[in-house]
Order: C-alpha cells, then sequence, then structure tokens
C-alpha cells in the first residue's frame, strides 16, 4: 500500500430536505487500501460512496479523486476521472438486454482503444479471473445471485481500474458465496493493486478484504480504525453491531 | 442533468398536482433542449438507432396493418349510405382517400404508437432506473442520456412517418375492399377517383406532422422512464402515464398543427 492518498475528503455534507445523512465527513483512503464503511441501514453509506463517484451532488465539502476535485470540475472531466474508477452496485446492475459478452464489451471500448480481437481476448481472460468463461453468451436472467455479483465484479475490473467502489457486494449471498465474492475481491485488490471503498454489513467479507474500517453513524464518522480495533472496541454501540452481525 | 422532480404520492393535493403540471412540462422542455444538444455530437450512435427503429417498427407493424386497413373499411362503410342520400356517391372514393390521408392515418397510427411504443419505452427504462443500470452507465463515463433517449427519439421521429405512409396506402385499400363488396367497384375506377382528389398540400402536412408526433412519443417515454422511481411500482406509472400523456400531447399538438398547415396550403 502506497502512502499517497487517492481519495480524498473534505467536510462532506448532505441532506435529503430536513433529512442530514452525512454531516462534515473528512475522510482519507490510500492507494491499494481496502477501506471497508460500516453502519446501520440508512446511515448514509451508499450515499457517501455516490457522492463520492458524483452520481450525487453533495450540499457542501471537497472530494478529491487523483487530486481532481469531483464536486467542482466539468462533466466532461469528470467522466474522465471515471475511466480511472469503477462501481459494483448491489444489485450488480448488468444491462439486461445485453449478453455478458456485450455487458463487458460495452464498458471496456467504450473507454479503452482496443481492437475487436483485443476485446474479447481481455473479455475471456476477465471472466477467466472470476471463473465464469462459461456464461460469456447468457443473459442476465440465466445468471444466479452470485453468478451476477461476479460478471458484475467483471464488469467493474474490466478496464482496469485504479479505484474501485462496491455497495454492498455480498447482500443477497449465501454465506460461502459470500466468502466466495470477498476472496475473489480480495485477490482481485492483490493482482491488479487496486484501491478499494466497500460499503457492506457483512463481518466475513470485511474480515477478509479490509485493511481499515469506518463506521458511520449520527451522520459522521463515529469510529475509525483496522477491522479488530473496531470489533475488540467497549464501545457498547459497536460491540452490538458486531454481536447481532456475527450471530447472523 | 437536473429536471424538477414529480412528487409520487397516492393522494396528491391540488397545488401539488399543478407542481406536477409545470414540473413536466419543465422536465420535457429540458429533455429536448438536450436531445437538440447532444443528437449532433459524435459518438452519434447510428448502430443503436437503427436497431431502435428495426424494433419498433417490427413490434407495431402487425397491429397498424390491421388498424390501417380496417379504418379504410369502415370509413367507407358508413360514409357510403350518407353519400347516397345526398346523392354524391361518385364522390365517396375521393372523399374517404381525402379524410385518410389528411387525418385519420396519421393521428391513429400515431395513437397507436403511442400505446404500443410510449409505454414500451417507459417501462424499458424506468426498469433501467431502478435496477441502477442507468447509474451504471454514468458511473462508468458513457452518456446514458446520448445512448438511450436521444437514440430512441431520434427512432420514433423517424419510423412514424414511414407506418402512416403505410397505413395511408392499407386504409385506401381497405376503402376499396367496402366498395367492392358493396357496389363492385372496379379498381381503375377507384384509382383514378382518390389520385384526381388528392393534392400535394394534402400529403406533405399530414406525413410532416408525424415526425412531430413521433418525437413526442419518443421523448414523453423516455422523460417517464429515465425519471421514475419508487421499484416496480414506478415503472408501471412510467408505463402507464407516457402513454396518457403522449395521447394527449399528441391531440393538442394535431390542433396546432391542423391549423398551421391550413394556412400555409389552404384547401
Amino acid at each position: 500500500m502506497a502512502d499517497v492518498s487517492i481519495v480524498e475528503i473534505e467536510n462532506l455534507s448532505k441532506a435529503f430536505g430536513d433529512n442530514i445523512i452525512l454531516d462534515n465527513i473528512s475522510l482519507n483512503v490510500k492507494t491499494g487500501e481496502n477501506l471497508v464503511v460500516f453502519g446501520r441501514s440508512g446511515t448514509g453509506k451508499s450515499v457517501l460512496l455516490k457522492c463520492i463517484i458524483g452520481l450525487l451532488k453533495p450540499d457542501s465539502g471537497n472530494i478529491y479523486i487523483k487530486g481532481k476535485d469531483v464536486t467542482k470540475v466539468s462533466h466532461k472531466e469528470l467522466n474522465k476521472i471515471r475511466k480511472h474508477t469503477s462501481f459494483l452496485f448491489q444489485g450488480a446492475a448488468l444491462y439486461d438486454s445485453m449478453t455478458v459478452r456485450e455487458n463487458l464489451a460495452f464498458h471496456l471500448t467504450r473507454n479503452v482503444k482496443v481492437t475487436p480481437k483485443e476485446a474479447e481476448e481481455k473479455i475471456i481472460h476477465t471472466l477467466d479471473l472470476v471463473s465464469l468463461r462459461e456464461a460469456i453468451d447468457k443473459m442476465p436472467s440465466e445468471l444466479s445471485g452470485g453468478m451476477k455479483k461476479r460478471i458484475g465484479l467483471a464488469r467493474a475490473i474490466i478496464t482496469d481500474p485504479e479505484v474501485i467502489f462496491y455497495d454492498e457486494p455480498t447482500t443477497g449471498l449465501d454465506p460461502i458465496s459470500s466468502k466466495e465474492i470477498s476472496e475473489l475481491i480480495r485477490d482481485l485488490q492483490k493482482q491488479l493493486n487496486m484501491t478499494s471503498i466497500i460499503v457492506t454489513h457483512d463481518l466475513i467479507c470485511a474480515n477478509i478484504i479490509a485493511d481499515r474500517a469506518i463506521f458511520l453513524k449520527g451522520a459522521q464518522i463515529a469510529y475509525e480504525g483496522t477491522l479488530e480495533e473496531l470489533i475488540n472496541s467497549n464501545d457498547k454501540y459497536l460491540q452490538n453491531f458486531f454481536s447481532t452481525n456475527l450471530i447472523t | 442533468m437536473n429536471v424538477p422532480p414529480i412528487i409520487n404520492k397516492r393522494k396528491l393535493t391540488s397545488s401539488e398536482r399543478i407542481y406536477n403540471f409545470f414540473a413536466t412540462v419543465t422536465g420535457l422542455s429540458i429533455f429536448s433542449w438536450e436531445i437538440f444538444k447532444q443528437a449532433f455530437v459524435p459518438p452519434l450512435e447510428i448502430k443503436e438507432i437503427k436497431k431502435h427503429m428495426n424494433e419498433l417498427g417490427v413490434k407495431t407493424f402487425p397491429i397498424v396493418s390491421l388498424t390501417g386497413f380496417l379504418i379504410g373499411l369502415v370509413l367507407v362503410m358508413q360514409s357510403e349510405p350518407v353519400f347516397i342520400r345526398f346523392g354524391a356517391s361518385d364522390f365517396l372514393p375521393g372523399a374517404s382517400a381525402l379524410s385518410i390521408v389528411r387525418e385519420l392515418a396519421p393521428i391513429i397510427t400515431a395513437l397507436i404508437f403511442a400505446g404500443r411504443v410510449s409505454s414500451g419505452i417507459g417501462a424499458e427504462l424506468g426498469s433501467m432506473r431502478v435496477t441502477e443500470q442507468i447509474d451504471a452507465m454514468e458511473v462508468s463515463a458513457i452518456n446514458p442520456f446520448k445512448y438511450l433517449v436521444v437514440t430512441r427519439v431520434i427512432a420514433t421521429t423517424m419510423i412514424l412517418p414511414i407506418l402512416t405512409i403505410y397505413v395511408i396506402f392499407l386504409a385506401i385499400i381497405g376503402g376499396y375492399i367496402a366498395l367492392l363488396i358493396s357496389q363492385g367497384m372496379n379498381i381503375v375506377y377507384y384509382k383514378n377517383a382518390v389520385l384526381k382528389s388528392l393534392e400535394f398540400g394534402d400529403l406533405i402536412p399530414s406525413i410532416a406532422k408525424t415526425f412531430v408526433f413521433g418525437y413526442i412519443v419518443g421523448i414523453v417515454g423516455s422523460y417517464k422512464g429515465y425519471i421514475a422511481d419508487g421499484g416496480t411500482e414506478g415503472v408501471g406509472k412510467a408505463s402507464t402515464t407516457a402513454v396518457v400523456l403522449a395521447s394527449l400531447i399528441i391531440l393538442l399538438f394535431d390542433t396546432v398543427l391542423v391549423k398551421i398547415s391550413l394556412l400555409i396550403w389552404p384547401m
């Protein structure tokens, strides 16, 4: 992990009407680091990710990705920054009118200059990484939940992004699939040296992936540290959260 | 792109309904402006436009074929006794052709197209919105508005005039079949009567306005789908409201365009 920050958040605030979701949050993520974002439902974890990637406009604050403030740049500039990032959505968000091959090719060919032959090779190589080469001509409707997540992951990494955002990558999966996806994310991160910000409730997933974790509570980062520090904390709230998580 | 949000509740107050009306008008205006801005900027997405034209044309082809034929058939069947009563049965082929070309074929094709296509676009884009597929494009530096909306609006604008010409042709054939059954009319006589009654000023404005109707079908369906929220219920709403709104706007524009065409090409 390099000591240079690739994502920097300064005094970020976001509210929907009177409902304050994020209040003056500051955060740094180093290159190659895996940061896990914990928090109860509705505490703004996904909103944080969507603000970072520019899907939501923050009310105030600055967000820098590779030194460029995504809250200030033009849409064209924002798209240039987005070419270095990827996002794995909770439901994978595969394009259901396209086959797996077309899903991957769509992102690849529109962001990277490749010949059709190179694109095909890259698609097959990426599907091999997620062990789903046989699904290449399937439609998303023919895939199971775990397979969709894997293909979503393949689509996210096919452009070799430097930063990847995961919104609950293991939600809805059984414990074994959840572990497999988490190990896959960790292995890919190591192989491709990507920086990851992972929103999750899943302690199995966090345990496999996290270098560092933050905990959102009351629209702020209430706790920060290694996963071990958070789990072993004397704080009643954290103890309650993690003990419930371990039981479920 | 910032379009004003629509208030989405089961029961709306009068002021919320008024707000939603103006939010929709503003939203459609912003959509129109964006379409004109982005339509000519590369990549032109020609492949995608062709795909939509093919799909939308094929989807609507069977229903407009049947409707077109029946319009002509029923129109002549209904009009024949009236023309006979007034001693004007010789004018029936020409008068029915004029009705078909000037108004019936364009408006009925547009309304069927709205019902079939506007709802389909609304449901498709609405589903993509609620399952975050549109967001997935956005965060991948792909312009979803250009790829999903502009291509569909161009396709609907181009395909409706073609469908209308086809419907006109079938409706005139339907009219002939009605006269063949009732009077045993000769086809050459019918053809000459129809061609004699039609002028350049009849065909051009009626086809020209179908470009506008096609545009309305595309933009309303895309707008309703693109801003959909609230899960599957939101998708259903996007689909049904798209049809109602598109049909209403088509009828309003038809009134205005008929008046304009009568000023440019008086009878």
